[in-house]
């Protein structure tokens, strides 16, 4: 047999032979391993999470007409083909009277809506949902047939429910955007659409909305994008420092753990030496046998972690969250990392001594 | 392993005190995306649509602070909105004008402090280029600035009076395409004096809930008490309602919607976090405990040769665990507060509240940490046999 | 010069002084006992002569080589090439087999040999127990794989430090007639410390250290 293989042969002899120590040495290794990968990978998908929470404070892009006076739908085909672009949807404006009171009518996409409290229903076909306002002036109540005059027809429709949202809406009259559209007249137009781009370069997107779109304005919401970028990044940076917390107390802990299972090996080390090993070629041996503590401590620490994080993810967000592969090799690295350097340090110590102090037992 | 307990603590001692601040703290941040209750003039009839305006009185926005939940307070701006005719050389536009204020300091009623109001406490993602407006000028919406080119320090006629430009402002919204004056100013250009038309509020909330969706006219008397007195959107907006005149005080639900989810999902997380961080802490307590008592099996077996019984034992290394466990529980505490201090600054500019009753939280735990870890190692040492130990030992 | 030289050696450490000024020379293939109570510096001498410890003062000459003058590594490869180490307690890597163990001596001197290292089990009397590890054997057997594995790589000086202090009077007549045999046939130098006047007087030469010096040294014949 060559000199290597008896190296592996020594080392199978070490873990197999020491499997206690070996379990608490990698199981300490797991652990920093698995609290470490569950913090990155909840910090890393903490805005993917809330970005999606954040969704329903609206769009933050909107599209309006320049030189014309509508949009026209081919818009939307731009929009879908372009990666940036979460969500988007068209809505009509229109001056209409009700009940012969001049409001505005706004024609939208009722099942692109989050969170909409209605008091009765989505607006069918021939119906019609009130904003609180206009019911109040007008009086009105669920299942009312109210006359819509658009330009110069008039229209009985019947009132679907009432919404309150404390913007616009509460002085308007809302109906299905083809709907409005047909109603007016105005099929394949629409007065602006509201868009949700990612909101890490939200810059970047509009700008290239603007040079494909030049006839048209595209303009950045103030209240979401910022708001909700500066939002994101404190809590992006609070997670980061919890993960660096939790990165920093892990690994101090776990390198004590493994610095007392090496210690208890000193008597080897002065043995070694004694019996003509050379300071490298020990080192060596401490060094392979932290590779491969750290490889399994890395690689269970990363299955732990990974399922950690999914379960935390689930319980506070109702999904799983994506974990960039990269994390997978964070964990291995660090795992590697915490096994050999406290391993190594602890046994360079030890090569400082005399052997004959060490097997003194001193 | 005094280490391992001591890093345990801090982590889930920090985690803990972050997460019993962390909905105050977020939810300040969230804020960010401003007010989050509208008071308009309560509309009451027809006539409400059709042309002619009711307004609020602008002496009852110092009201707001006079309300149960006037702490929560943070921030309110009044708004009063007319048409004008605005001139700039020969062009000519009807535009909205809105009266507001930009930043005022509010002396509070009986006290000596003040509160500050105004558009940058509900609005703070306005961008102004520019200063903000006085007596004798007016900020200009960047769209419509661009339309008639009109830059900063020009002048432009407002129904017939000069007005110079001193700032241009962009949002993205509506406000684009208005001109804004001081409230005073805008006033007396309409002659409207005293009155505003709607006034914004971001007031820090307690997320809805099922209750909070119950139709207050539909609550017992017990009930709507709770309701009241319960920091919910719905119910800051009703008292507010009750000290403005005519008002109809309402949340701006995809704001107040929004927060309520967010801080609900962020507060699991930590909990969470906090529950996973006890865990691991006790974990990696076990590994040490069993560390050391592998190098000590030596020990334990001399121990069990000169009669000591299991129990005996037991007791002589949970009691060292118990000692491990104080003194790391307390360098846990004094690490965790330096660690909450640390992130409270960097991330919310502020110092997270201290809690002097979070130092037994933290001892217990670390003694939970400290016995839950022994006790495995523990029976798992005890099942040697000494003679095997005390051979291997030398 | 002689084989092995000591000169003037002085050894202090913080609290005591063990070695006061210590002058010796070997001849190659001698037998020679170190005897002396307790605390006499005679451990210590052993450990300077093998290059497990450095002397405060004085030299060392093995084979015309200053000691001293050898860094740690280099060191450490005389010592695999020319010293083989038995002590009281018996100190082999508590997961490896007898075998494994006298073949880690191998590992770090040059290349394994299986063959080898069971020869010289045989040799030690330990056939049978090839594969045992150390907590399976007694005490008198845990000695004998060390002197395998001592002389494993075939040094020119045994150092022995009380190697038979804890075995009984059978198992240590046993030892001594082993390393008497292995003595015989390959003619390596033997320095072995101990206090026990029975296994002193299987040397050639005795030495007797009182207080960090050598009080006496007297040729045996037995």
């Amino acid at each position: 047999m060559n000199k290597r293989k008896w190296f592996l042969h020594f080392l199978w002899r070490s873990l197999s032979q020491r499997k206690g120590r070996v379990a608490v040495a990698s199981a300490s290794v797991m652990i920093a391993a698995a609290i470490v990968v569950s913090a990155l990978g909840i910090s890393l998908g903490i805005r993917q999470k809330l970005g999606g929470e954040l969704r329903s404070y609206g769009a933050n892009v909107i599209i309006t007409p320049k030189e014309e006076k509508y949009l026209s739908d081919e818009v939307f085909s731009f929009l879908s083909s372009d990666v940036e672009v979460e969500d988007f949807s068209g809505q009509l404006y229109a001056r209409v009277s009700v009940n012969g009171a001049d409001v505005e009518m706004i024609g939208l996409d009722f099942k692109k809506l989050q969170g909409w409290r209605i008091e009765g229903r989505t607006p069918a076909e021939g119906e019609i949902l009130i904003g609180t306002n206009i019911r109040d002036a007008l009086g009105l109540k669920l299942n009312d047939a109210v006359k819509v005059t658009v330009g110069d027809r008039d229209i009985l429709m019947k009132v679907s429910g009432f919404v309150e949202r404390g913007g616009p809406e509460d002085n308007a009259v809302m109906l299905d955007l083809a709907q409005s559209q047909r109603l007016t007249g105005l099929v394949g137009k629409l007065s602006a659409v509201f868009v949700r781009v990612k909101s890490r370069n939200i810059g970047e997107t509009v700008k290239a909305l603007r040079d494909h779109m030049p006839y048209v304005n595209v303009k950045t919401l103030r209240q979401v994008a910022f708001a909700e970028e500066s939002f994101l990044k404190k809590i992006e940076l609070l997670m980061a420092l919890v993960t660096l917390v939790v990165l920093v107390a892990s690994g101090i802990s776990v390198s004590s753990t493994m610095s007392a299972t090496v210690l208890e090996r000193l008597k080897e080390i002065g043995l070694m030496k004694a019996i003509g090993g050379t300071k490298n070629s020990i080192r060596r041996f401490y060094l392979a046998e932290g590779c491969i503590i750290g490889i399994i401590g890395g690689l269970s620490g990363y299955v732990l972690g990974f399922l950690s994080a999914q379960a935390v993810s689930k319980g506070a967000f109702g999904s799983f969250i994506s974990i960039p592969f990269y994390v997978f090799f964070i964990s291995l690295g660090m795992g590697v990392l915490i096994a050999v350097s406290s391993s190594i340090l602890p046994v360079t110590d030890a090569l400082r001594y005399k052997p004959s102090s060490i097997l003194r037992g001193e | 392993m005094v280490v391992s307990v001591a890093m345990g603590t801090a982590i889930a001692t920090s985690l803990i005190t972050l997460s019993l601040d962390i909905k105050g703290k977020v939810s300040r941040e969230l804020r960010a995306f401003g007010a989050n209750i509208t008071i308009e003039p309560k509309v009451e009839g027809f006539a409400d649509i059709a042309g002619q305006k009711r307004y609020l009185r602008e002496k009852d926005i110092i009201k707001a602070k006079t309300i149960f939940w006037r702490h929560n307070i943070l921030g309110i701006a009044p708004f009063l909105e007319e048409k004008a005719k605005i001139s700039f050389q020969d062009r000519k536009k009807d535009v909205t004008i809105v009266g507001t204020w930009f930043e005022k300091e509010l002396p509070l009623p009986g006290e000596k402090t003040t509160f500050r109001a105004g558009v940058s406490t509900v609005s703070p993602w306005w961008d102004i280029k520019g200063r903000t407006p006085d007596k004798s000028s007016v900020v200009l919406g960047v769209s419509l600035a661009e339309e008639l080119g009109i830059k900063q320090g020009e002048e432009v006629l407002l129904d017939g009076k000069p007005y110079v430009v001193s700032g241009i402002l962009s949002t993205g919204g509506k406000e684009d395409e208005q001109v804004f004056l001081d409230l005073d100013v805008a006033q007396e250009l309409k002659g409207l004096e005293g009155a505003v038309s709607r006034v914004l509020v971001s007031a820090l909330t307690t997320p809805m809930d099922d209750f909070a969706y119950k139709d207050p006219a539909t609550m017992s008397r017990k009930e709507y008490e709770k309701w009241y007195c319960t920091g919910y959107v719905t119910s800051i907006a009703k008292q507010l309602e009750e000290v403005f005149k005519g008002s109809r005080a309402k949340p701006i639900w995809h704001v107040a919607e929004t927060e309520g989810n967010v801080l609900e999902r962020l507060s699991i997380l930590v909990y969470l976090l906090t529950a996973a961080s006890l865990l691991a802490a006790a974990l990696s307590m076990s590994t040490t405990m069993a560390a050391s008592l592998l190098r000590r099996l030596d020990e334990i077996g001399l121990m069990k040769s000169i009669g000591a019984d299991s129990f005996k034992i037991s007791i002589i290394f949970l009691s060292e665990a118990f000692i491990i466990g104080c003194v790391g529980g307390l360098v846990g505490y004094a690490i965790s507060v330096g660690v909450v201090k640390f992130i409270g600054l960097k991330v919310f500019g502020a110092v997270l509240e201290e809690r002097v009753l979070l130092l037994p939280v933290a001892l217990v735990s670390a003694l939970l940490i400290a016995a839950l870890g022994s006790l495995l190692p523990i029976r798992r040492a005890l099942r040697v046999k000494p003679a095997v130990v005390l051979k291997e030992a030398r | 010069m002689e084989f092995i030289s000591v000169k003037d050696v002085v050894k202090e450490y913080e609290t005591a002084v063990a070695l006061r000024g210590v002058d010796m020379d070997v001849e190659k293939g001698r037998w020679v006992s170190i005897v002396g109570p307790s605390g006499s510096g005679k451990s210590t001498l052993l450990n300077i002569i093998g290059g497990l410890d450095s002397p405060t003062k004085g030299s060392v000459f093995i084979d015309g080589v200053d000691l001293g003058s050898l860094s740690e590594d280099a060191m450490a490869r005389f010592r695999r090439e020319n010293i083989g180490f038995v002590f009281q307690q018996s100190h082999l890597v508590p997961y490896l087999t007898s075998v494994e163990n006298v073949m880690l001596a191998q590992y770090f001197h040059s290349i394994t040999d299986e063959a080898e290292a069971v020869e010289a089990l045989n040799r030690v009397g330990l056939g049978h127990r090839l594969h045992h590890r150390p907590s399976q054997l007694s005490g008198g057997e845990q000695q004998r794989v060390c002197i395998a594995r001592a002389l494993i790589n075939s040094p020119k000086i045994l150092l022995a430090d009380e190697p038979t202090g804890n075995l009984d009077r059978e198992n240590t007549r046993l030892i001594l007639e082993l390393l008497k045999k292995l003595h015989s046939e390959e003619h390596f130098t033997i320095i072995l410390v101990t206090h026990d006047p029975f296994v002193s007087k299987w040397a050639e030469r005795l030495l007797t250290m009182e207080d960090g010096r050598i009080i006496k040294d007297e040729p045996l014949y037995c």
